[in-house]
């Protein structure tokens, strides 16, 4: 067998051998989204999505190849005159993600809910919970996916409430979402 | 040249010559899945006590790097020479105000810094919550998460699914 035969995700070398890998092979297509609260949203009960604002360091990368990814908006839980700039869902493509969502808790956030990264349509959870129980716990979730069709993502609340009462809150949210495979 | 000799971060063609590759080597471990902390091993939360992860299918794509775990509980990963990062993070159950402080241990060695959490009511805590360790290993090397030190956290048995909803780790090879 010639060492020809052998390929990288399926890309064969070249015929002097050489074999070139697009970026897009390493996963390095990020997706940023910097949000921003004021005191519009107050609670957010289980079984709904956590609505995120846009702010002026709103960005998505999609430089890379086979790379695309859009916010949709349901946000039934703030008033129809806040949502134009609100997203309470983001769109992936097929492929591998790894979601990374770092959030500023409130100190003086005393509710007893708790959300987590789920499949927007499925409710499935694709990460750990995060508890909103006390402000002395963690401020990052986590996700993994592998998704085999295009599919919504979100926040939502899995158990009591998710309580935003000041801009400090909840509201302070910034994503990484990175192209695994 | 063998085909067999030819391989990529480590990972060799498969029977057909290709070599899958994922651009970032990782794992996960603790997705949100319920089971009480009374099913674990978990003996305790005294200094010492080993904490444990609940996920019954772990996400790992680092070649010949294995997660030991008896009933879906994940005591222990074990990983081959190379260079990591290391994030680990684990939610309890308190009894009144308290603390919990965990981290990194290779073998019997601590590594990087260790996170606290606490209850409530200490609202002053401060430091970090999550145990994280930059690592460079020349050899096969067994990674577990440990109490430093506990205040009031509550028994094993009143735990129910807060560990195993709430508490991950997450390493990178880099």
């Amino acid at each position: 067998m010639s060492h020809n035969a052998t390929t990288v995700n399926g890309t064969p070398p070249s015929a002097s051998g050489a074999l070139t890998l697009s970026n897009a092979y390493f996963g390095v297509t990020t997706y940023p989204v910097i949000t921003s609260l004021s005191t519009i949203v107050a609670n957010v009960p289980v079984g709904y999505s956590i609505p995120m604002g846009r702010n002026s360091s709103y960005n998505i990368l999609t430089t890379k190849q086979g790379t695309s990814a859009q916010l949709g908006p349901t946000l039934n839980v703030i008033s129809t005159t806040y949502q134009g700039d609100w997203f309470d869902r983001i769109t992936l493509p097929a492929g591998t993600w790894l979601i990374r969502a770092n959030i500023a808790q409130d100190p003086s956030n005393s509710s007893t809910g708790s959300f987590c990264l789920v499949n927007f349509s499925t409710g499935a959870r694709i990460g750990p919970v995060v508890s909103t129980r006390d402000a002395q716990r963690s401020s990052l979730c986590i996700g993994y996916v592998t998704l085999t069709a295009s599919t919504q993502i979100a926040f939502r609340t899995v158990a009591g409430t998710v309580y935003k009462n000041r801009e400090a809150g909840y509201g302070r949210i910034g994503f990484s979402i990175l192209k695994v495979a | 040249m063998s085909h067999n000799s030819i391989t990529v971060n480590g990972t060799e063609p498969n029977t057909s010559g290709d070599i899958a590759i994922s651009g970032r080597q990782t794992i996960l471990i603790g997705r949100g899945l319920q089971s009480s902390y009374s099913n674990s091993p978990a003996s305790g939360f005294s200094a010492g006590s080993t904490l444990y992860f609940y996920d019954t299918s772990p996400v790992n794509t680092i070649p010949n790097a294995t997660i030991s775990s008896s009933s879906g509980w994940v005591s222990s990963v074990t990983l081959p020479a190379g260079d990591y990062v290391i994030l680990g993070y684990f939610s309890a159950l308190f009894s009144s105000s308290g603390s919990l402080e965990f981290v990194w241990y290779k073998g019997a060695a601590r590594v990087g810094n260790g996170a606290v959490i606490g209850a409530l009511t200490l609202a002053n805590l401060d430091g970090s919550r999550l145990a994280q360790a930059a690592v460079t290993i020349t050899t096969t090397s067994t990674f577990t998460l440990k109490v430093l030190s506990s205040s009031n956290v509550s028994a094993i048995a009143s735990q129910g699914n807060i560990p195993s909803e709430e508490s991950w780790v997450m390493i990178e090879r880099v």
